[in-house]
């Protein structure tokens, strides 16, 4: 049965985290009726099928309604939601606006609570300038009923409904689509990097049981995929001040590679703990030595940004942990949102910026190819348009895949501080990636990419290209023979 | 062995992160029987306050006194704009004081998402080394010198809250306006400024534990609300109002879980529910607390 | 202009009106607002969190037990209600009542679990119980589906109901409706009940309930229950709305918020959690800040939660109250009433058959101990009191006088000791209990029910003979009708005995200090007393005050009724007791007649000589 698979992301739970949840979001949330604003709204009660308002005059603006937590504890989505959105319908306004139309963003809060979603998707549904939804919040579930009773695009942002089966074709509401990678995805790849790339035997898992609770299920199935052995899987919850226990026994385990599925400041207290036992990761060969010292895996979520890296200091050391992204390539210059966040708004990325932009522009170009706003043109006009290229990467959906990623788009990077290498021991002796002359001015960790040069080339060779050559990171090549070129400089 | 080892530094450590924010809990309960729901919110003031000021140049040593200084001015403040302007009123059966602390702790962590910033930040340790000692593992388990100036922290700020309450004449007043405040109005104490003394110094405290526990939990906005949340539930099982409650109740809640997590990799998960056991537990055996002293309701 | 303390309108009005109103609300807003969909499932939401509100509200509100978990039985309703009860293949409909039943079951269990705990404790007991759920959610995974819920595969055919026009949104709003309805008419009833004033009394003095012979105990169980019970109802109501049942809904979070909604429309009213609910669901000022203000918002809402507490410290109906209060009070000033005093003579107290002099005796007290500690309070007493006999029972401060009476009405257990009770063995009987047998008392320091009117007071005091159950007050069935009536009647009498007719519609609070007295004994007397008990009625009275309850005490001696009168005031123990007992550290030192204890030179030396030290 589906609803027996757990699905929920973090958005969902981070609220409810721990001995009590989110009552400080409740104020927040209090009063946030939805309630639609009369003015605009004059659907009546029976446009339930699909609003088929035409390709209007020029002059109205098109709105795309946003539901985001932006207060809670998971406010730091809505902050990039908003900054992304903000950046992009700049950029698109000041080149024209989408067929002469301006384009304006709704944004509605959820904070942690479900109701607040649906709420917020009513009063969506029934202002007849809103095109379509991204969704980034809670309630999704709760709205999904009506979503497909409605046939209102949807575009689901950090709400991962393909690894647990809930998106079509797998379940029937046509009208919603996912902009995000898949955690079931990632594990399914970084199993496999572990495996092929670095030529792992077993693997451990620490996952936030609250946040993740299907990590172990994808990592076992990866593991399993992959002829991997299972080292130990472990739980926390957000905020847990203490890792000992877990670490101990992960210890015990001698897995080579540790994914960590969570939160940044956990990733960062993980990190610190495995430090104080002596078994931080220096290179491929002592991850396979006597001793623990496991590699770091993990998601751009807890591990990707360059925040664990600041908070675990001098327990973050060259190449600990390689995470899978998109995202956290958002400062090379071919990740247009980037550039528009500091031209529009003076700030630069955090990660997971180019996904609400993409996903917002997926329901613009939607209207442009169907030349209309008519719900069911718009779904086709996605199935059918074909590769989009906006804030970051080309995506595509298909007819049969309303999820924008495949594995190849998976991009594998390893972190490293910017400041150089941590004395480590044994000696850290093969990296050099780290460099005075990164003049690019992004402070946070620079990359290393996947050894294998096919595996990351393959969907975006120009970014690949681009990375070796702003020397942003360095590219292994792997022998037939299953051995690495000498030259590589992988930790 | 080294299971055992395990559970005690799990316990200590946890137990007085804990213990160090359940005071502040403590302390305003006994004087005013108000559960002060903002004072999660005063690790997250007093942690992103050091961080600013740290990230200003100066040395952490200063830094912590500065927070400090400020989550008393925000302790302070919370009472004057939650508690004050309801008068008098009966804990027990009017609720406008949950609205009015909570709404006292969502203004403050907007104010310092605007000054500050919400993002997870870090601020060094205190304490690096003792005398040369940067830390070392007992079976296999890692120690650290911040992980001791927890404990010790804790341990010694029950002690001072003791003599305090039982030595001085603050601490005598405090008493009084704890067990009886119309009694003690009555013999001049001004129960006023007991309540809000009680809620600076729960203030001062919160940012101090802030300073103290950032190289195990960092400067985030989560701190506030899960470790409160956890902490009132500590301060809860060791008696509200009373200072060796408090911290007792921190090395329950600790030990619980270190015992969970020692024996189970999924621990964690069933913690809730074991807590909630130990806590029916309690209530029915010792129904205010293990160490909290009893309501006296005359006849 | 007279502003009607109660609207008294013929029965037949009476009961239309909630059909009415029921009627012209739904005939309103689905011709107007509801027309559109999203207000019509605004107005879904706000109708069941409204009945929400009611039902916490009678448990916070009336009985003064602040739960912080109630949001848990809300998600039990939906699974109960509309994923388990359906499945089992009975109709969906069954769900609602299903969804009551296993809700106030486990209300219940919560209850009996925490009702023993007082003040704050409680209420964290609550906190923690909706804390499980998350915990349940990994143990229970396959029956609850895990952290997505459950779906509704088989939901409520709401389309059939009248003016649904076969339309399923409009049909849960009709549903919806229908059920805050209900809620509305069963609190209305419940609270103007019985039931209502004992709940109000345990919230007002937990102490004085139990001693009017209100079982506290099993009263804050049904409370718990039957609050639990609507939050349950309406979690199937929110589990066909979004036909998914989520154990996200259960968090404190929404907790908090029920309470928030009482709070802000007005703790222990009947329209303050309504206006409190709907308050927060249509809040359009608020949808304006979060658009425009998403990144202050939480200052903008904290500042508007501080303001808005310090000008509503009561909430909304609190205010409102205060107004129509100093309303009736200008206009009270304006007329006059004439008091219809009843005069003592005139009226003869309804007491208890079997009070015959040749009966056994109404109190025997052998050799009752009680310690604190290392402190006996009351040393091997050994008491008898007669049927229709004033004992005077005197002693210097802390001999054990209020302690002996405390055991007797069965507030504080005796260490050793027996108590016979109208020939019956109480020596373990709790207050309730006693109360039923006969005893009945006042309190040296007032207990009564401030917040409560002074005809309430006495209602409450009427707990045991009222004969009417939970059931019958919430249903407001004919015989409740027909009691309550009659108790009221006979309140009245009670109040126009101790001369406090004019003030029965004031609260008990309001009075001054000799009418406070004397409506704790008019509270005592309206159990129907074989033994009253009074503790001090005479401290602190004016001397024309002291006559009056000289008065009223020979009443009540005339009536059958057996008195034990703690008193230091010796010129009126003198004149009404019959028997006087002498108490020193808690031994009895003389028993006697007044005359005979006057001249007993023990008394003298330990009592009567320093009287004007003790007063």
């Amino acid at each position: 049965m589906n609803n027996e698979t757990s699905r929920r992301q973090f958005l969902t739970w981070a609220g409810r985290a721990g001995f009590g949840g989110a009552a400080l979001a409740v104020l927040a949330s209090c009063g946030k009726s939805g309630g639609s604003n009369g003015a605009s709204n004059n659907v009546s009660s029976g446009s339930q099928s699909s609003s088929g308002n035409g390709f209007k005059a020029s002059g109205d603006t098109l709105k795309i309604g946003i539901v985001a937590p932006f207060s809670g504890v998971a406010a730091f989505v809505g902050r990039i939601v908003s900054n992304s959105l903000d950046a992009a319908t700049a950029q698109v306004n000041a080149t024209g606006g989408i067929g002469g139309r301006k384009v304006e963003v709704v944004k509605r809060d959820t904070g942690t609570d479900a109701s607040a979603g649906v709420k917020a998707y009513q009063a969506m549904a029934s202002d007849k300038n809103i095109i379509g939804i991204l969704w980034a919040g809670s309630g999704l579930d709760e709205s999904r009923a009506q979503i497909a009773r409605d046939n209102m695009p949807v575009i689901s942002v950090f709400v991962d409904l393909w690894s647990a089966h809930q998106l079509y074709p797998a379940t029937k509401e046509r009208s919603i689509f996912q902009m995000i990678m898949p955690d079931r995805m990632a594990l399914d790849l970084l199993g496999q990097y572990a495996k092929e790339d670095r030529g792992y035997s077993k693997a451990g898992l620490i996952y936030d049981s609250l946040i993740s609770p299907s990590a172990k299920d994808y990592f076992t199935e990866a593991m399993a995929k992959h002829g991997l052995a299972t080292a130990g899987i472990e739980t926390y919850q957000l905020n847990d001040a203490d890792f000992g226990p877990q670490v101990r026994r992960l210890q015990s385990q001698k897995g080579q590679a540790l994914m960590i599925w969570g939160l940044a400041g956990d990733t960062a207290g993980i990190v610190k703990q495995i430090d104080k036992v002596g078994a931080s990761y220096v290179d491929t060969p002592t991850a396979k030595g006597a001793s623990w010292r496991p590699q770091i895996l993990g998601s751009p979520g807890g591990t990707g940004e360059h925040t664990w890296a600041d908070l675990a200091g001098s327990s973050a050391k060259a190449g600990t942990l390689t995470a899978w992204h998109v995202g956290g390539l958002n400062y090379l210059p071919s990740f247009a949102i980037s550039g528009w966040m500091k031209k529009y708004l003076k700030k630069s990325p955090t990660g997971g910026e180019e996904s609400p932009a993409d996903g917002m522009y997926t329901l613009l170009k939607a209207v442009e190819v169907a030349g209309s706003t008519d719900r069911q043109k718009m779904i086709s006009a996605i199935e059918t348009m074909g590769e989009v290229k906006f804030a970051s990467t080309p995506f595509s959906y298909a007819a049969d895949r309303h999820l924008s990623k495949q594995m190849d788009d998976l991009i594998l990077i390893t972190l490293e501080r910017s400041s150089g290498p941590v004395a480590t021991s044994p000696a850290y002796q093969l990296g050099q990636e780290w460099k005075d002359t990164y003049t690019a001015g992004y402070a946070g960790p620079t990359h290393l990419v996947r050894p294998t040069l096919e595996a990351n080339k393959r969907a975006h060779p120009d970014v690949m290209d681009e990375v070796l050559r702003l020397g942003y990171g360095t590219q292994c090549t792997k022998h037939a023979d299953g051995t690495m070129t000498n030259d590589c400089k992988i930790h | 062995m080294t299971d055992l080892v395990q559970i005690f530094v799990y316990g200590l450590t946890v137990g007085s992160v804990l213990a160090l924010v359940a005071l502040g809990y403590s302390l305003v309960f006994a004087t005013s029987r108000v559960v002060n729901f903002a004072q999660g919110s005063m690790l997250v003031v007093g942690g992103f306050v050091a961080f600013a000021v740290v990230r200003a140049g100066a040395p952490i040593w200063l830094a912590l006194p500065i927070a400090t200084a400020i989550g008393a001015l925000v302790g302070v403040a919370v009472h004057l704009t939650a508690i004050r302007p309801l008068g008098k009123f009966d804990p027990a059966s009017s609720v406008g004081w949950i609205l009015t602390t909570f709404s006292a702790s969502l203004v403050a962590l907007d104010l310092i998402k605007m000054t500050v910033g919400a993002e997870p930040r870090t601020i060094p340790s205190l304490l690096n080394s003792i005398g040369g000692w940067k830390g070392s593992t007992i079976s296999g388990i890692p120690v650290s010198p911040n992980d001791l100036l927890i404990v010790a922290s804790a341990l010694a700020l029950m002690v001072v809250g003791e003599i305090v309450q039982t030595r001085t004449m603050g601490g005598r007043a405090l008493r009084a306006v704890s067990q009886d405040p119309a009694a003690a109005s009555l013999m001049g104490i001004n129960t006023n400024r007991v309540v809000m003394t009680s809620f600076a110094v729960a203030g001062a405290l919160g940012a101090f534990a802030a300073v103290l526990l950032a190289p195990r939990l960092f400067v985030k906005f989560d701190n506030g609300l899960l470790l409160g949340i956890q902490a009132f539930v500590a301060a809860v099982i060791g008696g509200l109002g009373s200072t060796r409650g408090a911290v007792l109740g921190g090395y329950v809640l600790g030990f619980v879980g270190g015992i969970l997590r020692v024996t189970s990799s999924s621990g964690g998960q069933i913690e809730p529910l074991v807590i909630f056991v130990v806590f029916l537990l309690v209530l029915v055996v010792r129904p205010n607390g293990l160490l909290g002293a009893p309501v006296i309701e005359k006849a | 202009m007279s502003l009607p303390t109660r609207i008294h309108l013929p029965s037949w009005a009476t009961r239309a009106i909630a059909p009415a109103s029921l009627f012209l609300f739904l005939f309103w807003y689905l011709n107007g607002p509801g027309a559109q969909r999203s207000w019509l499932d605004l107005g879904v939401e706000a109708t069941y969190l409204a009945a929400i509100a009611l039902g916490v509200n009678l448990l916070t509100g009336y009985t003064g037990l602040l739960s912080l978990g109630h949001a848990g039985f809300f998600v039990v309703g939906g699974y109960v209600g509309a994923v388990w009860a359906p499945a089992w293949g009975v109709s969906p409909w069954f769900g609602l009542p299903a969804a009551f039943v296993a809700g106030a079951a486990m209300g219940a269990l919560l209850a009996l679990l925490c009702c023993h705990l007082r003040g704050f404790y409680l209420t964290v007991v609550t906190l923690a119980f909706g804390s499980l759920l998350p915990a349940l959610v990994v143990v229970l995974k396959s029956a609850l589906g895990g952290t997505s819920g459950r779906n509704v595969t088989k939901p409520i055919d709401v389309s059939i109901l009248p003016f649904a026009n076969g339309d399923s949104y409009r049909g849960l709003f009709v549903l919806s409706t229908i059920v805050l309805f209900a809620t509305l008419w069963l609190c209305r009833n419940l609270v103007h009940s019985r039931w209502g004033r004992a709940s109000m009394a345990i919230r007002e003095s937990e102490l004085a309930a139990s001693s009017s012979g209100v079982e506290t105990y099993l009263h804050k169980v049904s409370a718990f229950a039957l609050s639990a019970g609507i939050v349950s109802v309406a979690g199937v109501i929110a589990a066909e709305r979004f036909l998914l049942v989520s154990p996200s809904a259960g968090g404190q979070d929404q907790s908090f918020r029920y309470v928030i909604m009482i709070a802000l429309g007005g703790l222990g009213t009947l329209a303050g959690p309504i206006i409190g609910a709907f308050t927060l669901t249509f809040g359009f000022g608020l949808t304006w800040v979060q658009e425009h203000l998403v990144n202050q918002q939480n200052l903008v809402f904290g500042l508007l939660g501080l303001v808005g507490v310090a000008l509503a410290p009561e909430g909304t109906m609190g205010n409102v109250n205060k107004v129509l209060a100093k309303l009736r009070h200008r206009q009270r000033k304006d007329a006059s009433s004439p008091v219809t005093a009843v005069t003592a003579a005139a009226y003869t107290l309804p007491v208890r058959a079997a009070l015959t002099a040749s009966g056994p005796p109404a109190l025997e007290l052998s050799a009752v101990t009680k310690r604190f500690g290392g402190v006996v309070a009351v040393n091997d007493v050994d008491l008898i009191v007669e049927p229709g006999e004033v004992h005077g029972l005197i002693g210097p401060n802390g001999s054990g006088k209020t302690t002996l009476l405390n055991m007797i009405s069965g507030i504080t257990p005796v260490t050793s000791g027996r108590v016979m009770v109208m020939g019956h063995d109480d020596t373990h009987a709790s207050a309730p209990k006693r109360c039923g047998r006969g005893v009945s008392r006042t309190f040296q320091n007032l207990q009564l029910w401030k917040k409560m009117t002074v005809r309430d007071n006495v209602l409450v005091g009427c707990h045991r003979n009222l004969r009417v159950n939970t059931f019958q007050a919430a249903f407001g069935t004919h015989g409740a009708h027909k009691a309550e009536r009659a108790a009221v009647q006979r309140s009245d009498e009670l109040l126009a005995l101790v001369g406090l007719s004019a003030r029965a519609d004031d609260l008990a609070g309001a009075l001054p200090f000799a009418e406070q007295r004397r409506l704790e004994i008019a509270r005592a007397l309206a159990a129907s007393p074989s033994l009253l008990l009074l503790d001090e009625p005479a401290a602190g009275l004016h001397p024309s005050d002291v006559h009056r309850l000289l008065d009223l005490i020979g009443t009540i001696k005339a009536s059958g009724v057996s008195v034990i009168l703690v008193e230091h005031h010796m010129e009126l123990l003198m004149a009404v007791s019959d028997v006087i007992t002498v108490l020193e550290f808690g031994s009895v030192i003389a028993e006697g007649t007044p005359a005979e204890v006057q001249n007993n030179p023990a008394v003298v030396a330990a009592y009567l000589g320093v009287e004007e030290d003790v007063a």
